[in-house]
């Protein structure tokens, strides 16, 4: 029955990358340079309607009204974050000391600290920052996981074996601690740095060892076998057929990444491991916050609200992604 | 319960399907499954709907069962007992389905539980429908029911899990539930494509045995024509979710009228006959669902469209002068008035002839020499240690040659070693015993880099699935540009050589920028095969190569394969369980048996006297598109299964099942039993591995 129904979702299912246009774009150049003269279309048959990957998976997400309205606010949280400095007088690291732990008024939008820290500078300085790391950390995790679990499944055998025990001792390594360990010797600056790296290190292990499940089954693709029996190059199959094809595994986990990258950046810092002073982020204002949580809640309450929108804001995106890539899903539509 | 056998009147009408139409909902746009589809199913009558994929064969009988998906839109009637089923609720529905209505799905892998018994699931399809049955007589109707479908030892058997059956067993299994509870309509879907010839024969068997037992009316959904002509009375064939023709059986095999039906048993090559001329593919490509032109679906692909097929759709009518067959054919009156045939419609036309022609096979170059080869696949134990707990053996002692222009085919039942084979010689590495020598090389040589490199360019592969062969997200470029790169050409070199490809297997070279999913299944193939032969290969495997394909299409590909070989003069070695196939394709055949191959030499030679018992069991089990030839043809029908490979048989792998062996006298028995026969030429280019094969 599936034969026909869905001739889009079927392509989907065999194929789960995001964008080729690039490619395609650069493959319709070389289709030129062999000025082949029989560009005639034949009568009808040959020709195929076809809507593009790109253009399938954006009409299939915004058909999600959720997984729009994640996007929306995850894009002003964006801008917010970018741009929300030039709203208010005050910077992050300036402390008003006529106006110490005021509430929320019309001059410091969310009020201010105890020791007169603006707490709307601080929340947008701190959602920037928060943002930056959780997006790089989680964008390098997932190429390192992607090359390393790919890599380990492709060569089957002692290597898979030897990177299976290399994973699951990262596994069992405390990495908070080391993480703590890590930004502590840096200096305040470049702390967050710091604590990208160590996010990176010991956030990609997961993620590895679901690629290298996944790719055990597209290993055995017969494009691949195909490939091998043509003699071509191992590291070009593995960029050339494996990661492309698991692309929406990527997409997805690098996007759920943010929201868990995110929580553990603010628990650290919130711990006081992570990001110290006078660099801010969401983790350091909560943990300023804690202690004066009776007599100045704004200052706990409005960046854990912030938090928790970035977070359900990233879950929708998320949850929206995987519909639009997943061929199984119900987002097709109804009949005329 | 008691009285199974019913006396049955045939001309009472339990289904009565009108203007039946199914949309579903895509992102390219609306998908017309079914456009329109009316048929009366009368009782004990077995109704085949003929159909290649997507002509919305499946759709329909989704759609009598209600088990149609939510973003399906159903119009017309279904009429079973004085009631429409489409107005019915799927609460109303599940009452009748399992009960009045029963399915029979393709794959039995899938269809049992894997959790429960075979005597659970049993009783779950009678208890539903019969709550106040008795556990006592549950389990009697449950015995009756397994004995029925030939399931041996059935008490016993109730306690099995699905895994301790294999397909075809299953596959009995699933038909017992299906007549559990005596329906009056069964739906078979597909229900032996996804098993062995020998299997299927068995299956067909139980199915008339149940239908005839039962009383019901059946309805057959296939692609297969074989299939159709040895079980149905009256055949519907669909194309692009409309029937284009309806008659009886013998009607549609002797005197078709649609040009369509024509042309599917055109392109379907006899098992039973030597190839006679060249196969004729139905042009183009299967109609697109979404945007359906708006003449005669049919019309783009039919060679005596005229402009009135392309305007008007045509109505399903009744034929002047013949009984119950309808056509929906604007010239089916030019058609029977001058009595067009097959070849008068698509014409016929010459094949090229080979560049070997003339020259005797013992003087061609020999192109892979395997002499003995084993393939054994070690079995471990569970367990903490995984000990090694024995061998099985995938290929045994196989000997091949192959010279130059020629084709050889391997034949068996799956799990016979076929693709081992294949594999084993594609890895260019010393086989565990015997010698692999191709081009006169031996491969268990020490060969450096370069010349394994040669080597490979020499020799290459295509897969059954084309769907999987490409990459699905490199365009067509990339995917042939490969192995063009792998042996260093630069960007020059590789435009000249994929224009020329494309030209070779019949695409157009500006559909290089497309992806695999743009094409159809026949059109991916020949891209997989426009890569096999992008280094000159002078020997290519093939494995299933048009066993994914519809069979319009395959003819075509076939055809390719064919030209190539004549022009280029390439070697195929090639694997397929579609005796059809092989007798068109092949020059010469080997039959594999668990490892072993038990005969083989010339193909008329071997298909014509077939000299062992298994050779001559997998022939009588092929169906032939010929109904009067199925009725009059007596099968050999093997007993059970294939053994499974890790058990350890001393003498002949056949035994188990041999029609031979049980006629034979005790101690020919015991020679079979201990001593491995090994093949002996018993004719000039006919090799059998069989103690009495003279005697068969």
């Amino acid at each position: 029955m599936a034969e026909t129904l869905n001739e889009n979702e079927l392509e989907l299912a065999t194929d789960k990358t995001l964008s080729d246009d690039e490619n395609r774009a650069q493959r319709l150049g070389n289709v030129d340079d062999m000025s082949v003269d029989d560009t005639s279309k034949s009568a009808g048959s040959t020709e195929i309607h076809r809507t593009g990957r790109m253009t399938l998976y954006i009409r299939r997400f915004m058909r999600r009204p959720s997984a729009v309205v994640g996007l929306v606010i995850l894009g002003l949280l964006i801008l917010w974050a970018m741009f929300g400095r030039f709203l208010t007088p005050y910077d992050y690291s300036n402390l008003d000391f006529a106006a110490l732990g005021v509430p929320p008024n019309a001059e410091h939008y969310f009020g201010t600290t105890d020791g007169g820290g603006d707490v709307y500078a601080m929340v947008v300085h701190g959602l920037g920052r928060s943002l930056t790391i959780a997006f790089i950390s989680s964008i390098l995790s997932t190429i390192i996981a992607a090359i390393y679990g790919v890599g380990i499944a492709y060569f089957e055998g002692f290597v898979e074996k030897a990177g299976m025990w290399l994973l699951d001792m990262l596994l069992v390594v405390p990495s908070t601690l080391l993480i703590a360990i890590l930004v502590r010797s840096a200096g305040g600056t470049s702390g967050w740095a710091w604590l990208v790296f160590g996010l990176t290190i010991f956030g990609w292990v997961g993620l590895a060892r679901v690629l290298r499940t996944v790719t055990m089954s597209i290993r055995e693709r017969d494009y691949v076998r195909a490939a091998k029996f043509m003699g071509v190059k191992p590291l070009t199959v593995i960029v050339r057929h494996l990661i492309p094809n698991l692309g929406s595994v990527l997409v997805i986990n690098t996007v759920l990444g943010v929201v868990s990258t995110v929580s553990s950046e603010t628990t650290l810092s919130f711990l006081g491991l992570g990001i110290k002073a006078p660099d801010v982020s969401l983790g350091t204002i909560l943990n300023e916050g804690q202690s004066v949580i009776v007599t100045q809640p704004w200052v706990l309450a409005i960046p854990a609200l912030v938090l928790i929108i970035l977070a359900f804001s990233v879950q929708l995106i998320g949850d929206g992604l995987r519909d639009a890539i997943d061929p199984y899903s119900r987002s097709g539509g109804k009949a005329a | 319960m008691d009285g199974f056998r019913k006396t049955v009147d045939t001309n009472e009408t339990v289904l009565k399907v009108r203007d039946l139409t199914v949309n579903f909902a895509s992102e390219a746009g609306t998908v017309h499954a079914v456009r329109g589809i009316n048929f009366d199913l009368k009782k004990g009558k077995i109704l085949g709907i003929v159909g290649e994929s997507g002509s919305g064969k499946s759709v329909t009988s989704m759609a009598i069962m209600g088990l149609l998906d939510k973003n399906a839109a159903v119009e017309g009637t279904i009429e079973f007992d004085g009631e429409n089923l489409l107005e019915k609720s799927d609460a109303q529905m599940s009452k009748l389905r399992g009960k009045r209505i029963a399915m029979i799905f393709q794959d039995p892998l899938s269809a049992l539980t894997p959790v429960y018994t075979i005597g659970d699931q049993i009783r779950e399809a009678l208890v539903t429908h019969n709550p106040d049955m008795t556990n006592e007589q549950v389990h009697k109707r449950s015995i009756e029911l397994l004995e029925m479908v030939g399931i041996p030892n059935a008490e016993q058997r109730l306690q099995s899990f699905p895994h301790h059956f294999s397909g075809g067993m299953r596959q009995r299994v699933v038909i017992a539930m299906a007549i559990a509870n005596d329906p009056d309509v069964i739906i078979a879907d597909e229900p032996t494509t996804a098993l062995d010839v020998t299997i299927q024969a068995q299956i067909l068997d139980v199915l008339r045995k149940a239908q005839k037992e039962t009383g019901a009316a059946l309805i057959f959904i296939t692609h297969d024509l074989g299939v159709v002509a040895s079980i149905a009375d009256d055949i519907i064939v669909m194309y692009a979710g409309r029937p284009v023709e309806q008659a009886h059986v013998d009607d549609i095999f002797y005197r078709p009228v649609m040009p369509y039906t024509m042309g599917l048993l055109g392109a379907v090559p006899r098992p039973d006959q030597a190839k006679s001329s060249r196969l004729v593919p139905i042009p183009g490509s299967p109609t697109n669902l979404v945007n359906l032109p708006k003449g005669c679906s049919f019309a783009e692909r039919c060679p005596i469209a005229t402009d009135i097929c392309r305007e008007t759709e045509p109505d399903l009518l009744d034929l002047a002068g013949r009984t119950d067959q309808r056509v929906a054919c604007h010239r089916s009156d030019e058609i029977i008035a001058q009595n067009l045939t097959f070849r008068e419609v698509y014409g016929v036309e010459e094949s090229v002839p080979s560049i070997f022609e003339g020259i005797a096979r013992e003087d061609r170059q020999m192109v892979l020499s395997a002499e003995n080869i084993t393939k054994t696949f070690t079995v471990n134990g569970g367990g903490f240690f995984r000990r090694n707990i024995g061998k099985v053996y995938a290929v045994n002692d196989v000997t091949i040659h192959i010279r130059e222009g020629e084709t050889i085919a391997l034949v068996g039942e799956s799990g016979s070693g076929k693709s081992t084979t294949l594999l084993q010689i594609m890895n260019l590495q010393a086989p565990e015993t015997g010698k692999i020598e191709l081009f006169g090389e031996d491969v268990a040589g020490k060969l450096s880099r370069k010349e394994r490199q040669l080597l490979h360019e020499k020799v290459q592969y295509v897969f059954q699935d084309p769907m999987s062969s490409l990459d699905p997200r490199l365009p067509i470029y990339d995917i042939l540009a490969e192995p063009l790169k792998v042996i260093g050409m630069n960007r020059e070199q590789i435009n000249k050589r994929i224009a020329e490809l494309m030209e070779l297997v019949g695409l157009k070279p500006d559909q290089v920028d497309r992806f695999p999913n743009q094409f159809s299944g026949g059109q991916r193939q020949r891209i997989a095969i426009a890569r096999a032969l992008a280094v000159n290969p002078r020997l290519i495997l093939l494995d299933e190569p048009v066993s994914a394909l519809d069979v319009s299409i395959q003819a075509g590909v076939l055809n390719l394969l064919e030209d190539l070989q004549n022009n280029l003069g390439v070697a195929y070695l090639f694997v397929a369980h579609n005796l059809s196939v092989v007798r068109h394709l092949a020059s010469r055949v080997a039959v594999m048996y668990l490892g072993h191959i038990v005969e083989s030499g010339e193909i008329s030679e071997v298909f014509d006297n077939p000299m062992h018992p298994y050779t001559k069991a997998l022939l009588s089990a092929v169906p032939v598109p010929d109904p009067q030839y199925e009725r009059g043809r007596e099968r050999i029908i093997l007993d059970g299964d294939l053994p499974s490979p890790t058990e350890e048989i001393k003498g002949c792998a056949f035994v188990s099942r041999c029609p031979l062996y049980k006629q034979l006298s005790p101690e020919q028995q015991k020679k079979c039993e201990t001593v491995r026969p090994v093949s002996e030429k018993r004719n000039t280019d006919h090799t059998v591995a069989c103690h009495w094969a003279t005697m068969a």
